[in-house]
């Protein structure tokens, strides 16, 4: 049996498991928000984009071969199938989820219940849509569908790195939902 | 009219209205062949009838008649004389419904049958409408295509024959169809009596209202029969573009309208947008936002690049500002000046679905750069308060601002814009071009209930500031100078009397010339004064015997006189200046801040030329018009009607100073501002009143400013307002005083001189005699008879008559002023404002 790891695919490039080495993935919610507070104290947030939010993810790796991503065109736009899951909770069994996600065996979304304190994976028993019913686990306070992002992105490459001693190429882009 | 009034007043030769209720003579028709139909009647046939069905329903089944295959309706064969109306010109109409499956072959209406004769309207099964007159088997006279009509909707068809040029005419729901025509059986054409004039034959559709007449109709009869039965001639659907604004949000509004055409409906919706702000997202702690930005009625929000800034102030044009990545291609920063600009905010759900839209600003472009290096684009728009006035018509501003309008206070050849201003300086209000880009004038005056109120939860920390007029800046008393100089005609009356002071018997025992009354009326004739009267004679008796002891007198005296009376008069023109003085006080203001006097000098000058007056001999009573003055003795008449700068004009002038300078006063007093930073609210406008209420500042005003940034790239919305305040700081006991021009004064009062002029006998060659005087006036003569002195060694004198009228005085004469002053009180507006610690 193949080890199955994990993979960062951009467009039709899949980045190699010996270039990912020790990933590490950040994602942030990028959005135009103002944060403020009035002379009462309350708090005033205004949001612009009409409400749009975008993902960034900075995705860095550290192995014994670099990336292959010296040929990325940087104004284009790719599908980017991202490597870290983003989960979405409820206090119900029934999750809807962003239509945005990879799928496939590792990448498909996964059903968990909160019990005890604990993650107990429970079964996805319908899906419509983005719609997601889990099945219901005894003494569950809440439930959690898991998802790997997949989006529509501008790539551009950060400056990288060889480390001679540790015999490493390090490696960093910034992935930009368009 | 109703359809049956219209058809009446055509003066049928033949009607059936049908279906008559309630109760015969029946008009009904019977079916030839058929048994009764369902929806039809059956019943004998009379003649033609004047009752009717007053409602027009030609698919029901009790106000028409259905001829099926194979069946037909006849019509009453009375009044005789049906078959024959196509010996002449005849026209026939009737309304129908035909079933949506096609056309038979089939006749509407037929009066006649055979190959060669009769007249009948029928349809073709090729889908044509024929009408025949002189009916045969070769080509009918006249043929149009029937297409869309077997849709079981009601029609109107109206056939004419005009035998004066044998030609057909059809017209299908009052207008004329096209029509293929063939005269070649007209020739034929001959009333046939054998079959009665039928209606339906094998139609299998709906008939109602069929009428006949002798005579040719003509288009607008057509039309306004159609119109009687079925509403005006179809001109098609208008759209009427509207904008609606209102305080409600409303997803759709239903407008009952009937529309004009060949079928009616109950019903329609217009889609309309209301604009409205809506407070529950305005004031949420967390709101999403987006703004929609058209450039010539392009939407270039996607090219956006920073913030949208947006400017409305009192009496100035509003502005906005933004900068944004144009389309590619070739740029033309011309190209964006003078396009419209219009931004709108608008309001989202969290989902960033459209909720509602508030506009924001309206304009156009008066600017454009374009920054190569960047490809950006920056433009400034403007709403162009000056433009949009310049060159309108006066009238037209006047309505629009109101206010009033002197040539004596301003100028009479500036522009639209400047006479927009001039206007608006006698009003306490403001004017600008509104966020919907209509022009508005509003008035200072905060509102007593506020139309937004903002306490800590409204507003940002740290961004309060009350700037206070400085007092110099301040006008307490306005002072306004105005001369009115004019004309004053006048007109004096004296009475001229040579007194016969020593009498007849005097005469007779003394003996002198008797003075003629040639002379002295030539002496009263040749003065610079009009005599206006009459001489009024002391005669000489006639011949008899006088006085004490008796004298014989010879008369024959007549033309002499030994005293005369009579009146005259003389008219000069003196300048009058009436130097008045408008003084505008507001004593609140003037009580904290002192007097600030802002005076102005105005004078008015009345045409007129008085040379006509002066010179005018020909007159025997005061001028019309003038009225006699206590005061001076005179009757005078000002000469101040002339419109444009007579008494009327000037008053105007006046009270159009008073209101200026009120407004003056008023507008100095609310150049105080608090400025501040809102959350932002979509809704205010320069129209709002703003009650500010925090623990240390309480302050209401109605707005002045706007400053609107909004910059959807980062979702921060900034607005600042500015609230003008009117402050006096006094005691708030004035009172406003009309501000009515002043009254007309009287003419001052001249010192008295006489009206009476009188004069006497001096007589010479007496013993006692004084000597001769030039400085007298009467009659001088010398004592004697038939040329002989009596004493010829006394006082002789040179014997006249000498008339000395007098002069006009110099105060009447001379230029005269009368001075005027007239203070009014103003109130000046305390809008709220405290502040404590």
């Amino acid at each position: 049996m193949t080890a199955q790891f994990l993979t960062l695919e951009i467009g039709a490039l899949v980045i190699p498991d010996s270039a990912m080495g020790r990933l590490r993935v950040d994602y942030e919610d990028l959005e135009a928000r103002t944060d403020r507070r009035v002379a009462d104290g309350t708090f005033n947030s205004r949001v612009g984009w009409a409400g749009a939010r975008k993902l960034l993810a900075t995705i860095a790796g550290d192995s014994w071969a670099p990336p292959g991503l010296d040929d990325l065109d940087i104004d284009s736009s790719y599908t980017v199938k991202l490597p870290k899951q983003r989960s979405k909770s409820s206090a119900s069994n029934i999750i809807t989820i962003p239509a945005a996600r990879r799928s496939g065996g590792l990448y498909d979304p996964v059903g968990f219940a909160v019990v005890d304190g604990g993650l107990v994976e429970t079964t996805v028993d319908d899906v419509t849509g983005d719609v997601y019913t889990l099945g219901t686990v005894a003494g569950a306070s809440g439930y959690r569908v898991e998802y790997f992002p997949q989006i529509t992105a501008k790539v551009r490459p950060q400056p990288s790195t060889l480390d001679s001693e540790r015999r490493s190429h390090g490696w960093q882009i910034l992935v930009q939902e368009v | 009219m109703a359809l049956n009034d219209e058809i009446t007043a055509l003066s049928p030769f033949a009607f059936w209205k049908l279906n008559d209720a309630p109760a015969p003579p029946s008009v009904y028709g019977t079916y030839g062949t058929g048994a009764s139909e369902a929806g039809g009647r059956t019943g004998t046939y009379t003649s033609s009838g004047e009752y009717g069905h007053p409602s027009l329903d030609i698919s029901g089944t009790d106000t028409c008649i259905k001829a099926l295959s194979g069946s037909y309706v006849n019509l009453a064969t009375s009044p005789l004389g049906i078959q024959e109306l196509c010996l002449n010109s005849f026209s026939v109409f009737f309304l129908f419904k035909t079933d949506a499956a096609g056309w038979p072959s089939a006749n509407f209406f037929y009066a006649g049958t055979g190959a060669t004769t009769g007249y009948r309207v029928r349809t073709q099964t090729s889908g044509e409408i024929e009408f025949d007159v002189g009916h045969n088997t070769t080509p009918a006279i006249a043929l149009t295509t029937g297409a869309g009509l077997n849709d079981d909707m009601p029609h109107s068809g109206l056939f004419v024959f005009d035998a004066t040029d044998n030609s057909c005419t059809i017209y299908l729901d009052g207008v004329e169809a096209s029509y293929a025509t063939d005269q070649a059986g007209v020739g034929s054409r001959a009333a046939f009596t054998a079959i009665p004039p039928q209606l339906g034959a094998d139609f299998g559709g709906w008939f109602q209202k069929p009428a006949l007449f002798a005579s040719a109709l003509t288009a607008s009869d057509a039309a306004t029969l159609h119109a009687a039965a079925l509403g005006p001639v179809s001109t098609g659907v208008s759209s009427l573009p509207m904008t609606l604004t209102t305080d409600k949000s409303v997803a759709a509004s239903t407008l009952p309208m009937r529309m004009c055409g060949q079928s009616y409906t109950a019903a329609s919706s217009l889609p309309m947008q209301l604009e409205s702000a809506d407070p529950t997202h305005f004031t949420a702690d967390s709101a999403t936002w987006h703004l929609a930005v058209e450039l010539g009625g392009t939407d270039i929000i996607s090219g956006l690049l920073g913030p949208v800034k947006i400017e409305h102030q009192e009496d100035s044009s509003g502005t906005c500002s933004l900068s944004f990545l144009p389309a590619a291609g070739s740029i033309d920063p011309e190209a964006y000046e003078n396009l419209s600009l219009q931004v709108s905010f608008l309001e989202l759900d969290s989902s960033g679905v459209e909720q509602g839209r508030v506009q924001r600003y309206t304009g156009k472009v008066e600017a454009a750069s374009y920054d190569p290096d960047n490809g950006v684009v920056t433009i400034s728009a403007t709403t162009d308060l000056q433009g949009r006035l310049e060159n309108l018509d006066r009238a037209v501003i006047a309505d629009m601002i109101g206010g009033e309008w002197s040539e004596h206070v301003f100028d009479d050849t500036a522009d639209g814009y400047q006479y927009a201003l001039d206007r608006l300086s006698t009003l306490t209000s403001e004017m600008h071009i509104d966020n919907y880009g209509r022009f508005q004038v509003v008035p200072w005056a905060a509102k007593g209930t506020a139309d937004v109120e903002l306490t800590d939860s409204g507003r940002f920390n740290d961004t309060l500031s009350l700037q206070r007029v400085q007092r110099r800046d301040l006008v307490t008393r306005f002072e306004a100078n105005l001369d009115f100089r004019f004309v004053r005609l006048r007109h004096r009356e004296i009475k001229v009397h040579w007194v016969s002071q020593l009498g007849f018997c005097h005469y007779l025992d003394n003996n002198w010339k008797l003075a003629s009354k040639d002379m002295i009326r030539s002496a009263a004739d040749g003065t610079a004064w009009t005599r206006i009267t009459d001489i009024s004679w002391s005669e000489v008796p006639v011949a008899g015997t006088y006085c004490t002891p008796p004298r014989i007198w010879v008369g024959n005296a007549e033309a002499f006189a030994l005293g005369a009376s009579w009146t005259a008069a003389r008219r000069w023109a003196q300048t009058v200046t009436e130097e008045k003085q408008l003084i505008l006080v507001a004593t609140d203001l003037e009580e904290t801040a002192g007097e600030q006097l802002l005076a102005e000098d105005y004078g008015i000058e009345a045409t007129y030329d008085a040379t006509d007056y002066e010179q005018m001999q020909d007159f025997t009573a005061s001028p019309t018009g003038s009225a006699y003055s206590s005061n001076t003795g005179d009757w005078m008449l000002d000469a101040v009607t002339a419109e444009a700068d007579g008494r009327t004009a000037m008053e105007a002038a006046q009270s159009c100073l008073l209101a200026k300078g009120r407004a003056e006063i008023l507008g100095r007093a609310r150049r105080n501002l608090l400025t501040f930073t809102p959350v932002y609210r979509p809704d205010i406008t320069l129209a709002h009143t703003v009650r500010v209420n925090t623990p240390y500042l309480v302050a209401k005003g109605k707005v002045k400013r706007i400053v609107e940034t909004l910059d959807p790239y980062t979702g921060r919305q900034d607005m600042e307002l500015g609230v003008a305040l009117s402050r006096h700081g006094g005691s708030g006991l004035a009172v406003d005083d009309p501000l009515d021009p002043v009254a007309t004064p009287d003419a001052p009062a001249e010192e008295a001189s006489s009206r009476l002029y009188t004069l006497g006998y001096h007589l010479g060659s007496t013993t006692t005699s004084p000597a001769d005087s030039d400085a007298w006036d009467g009659y001088v003569i010398n004592v004697g008879t038939n040329g002989v002195l009596y004493d010829a060694a006394g006082e002789v004198y040179s014997e006249r008559f000498v008339l000395a009228m007098p002069e006009i005085e110099d105060a009447a004469r001379d230029a005269a002023a009368v001075q005027q002053a007239q203070t009014y009180e103003v109130v000046v507006p305390e809008d709220e404002l405290t502040m404590s610690a």
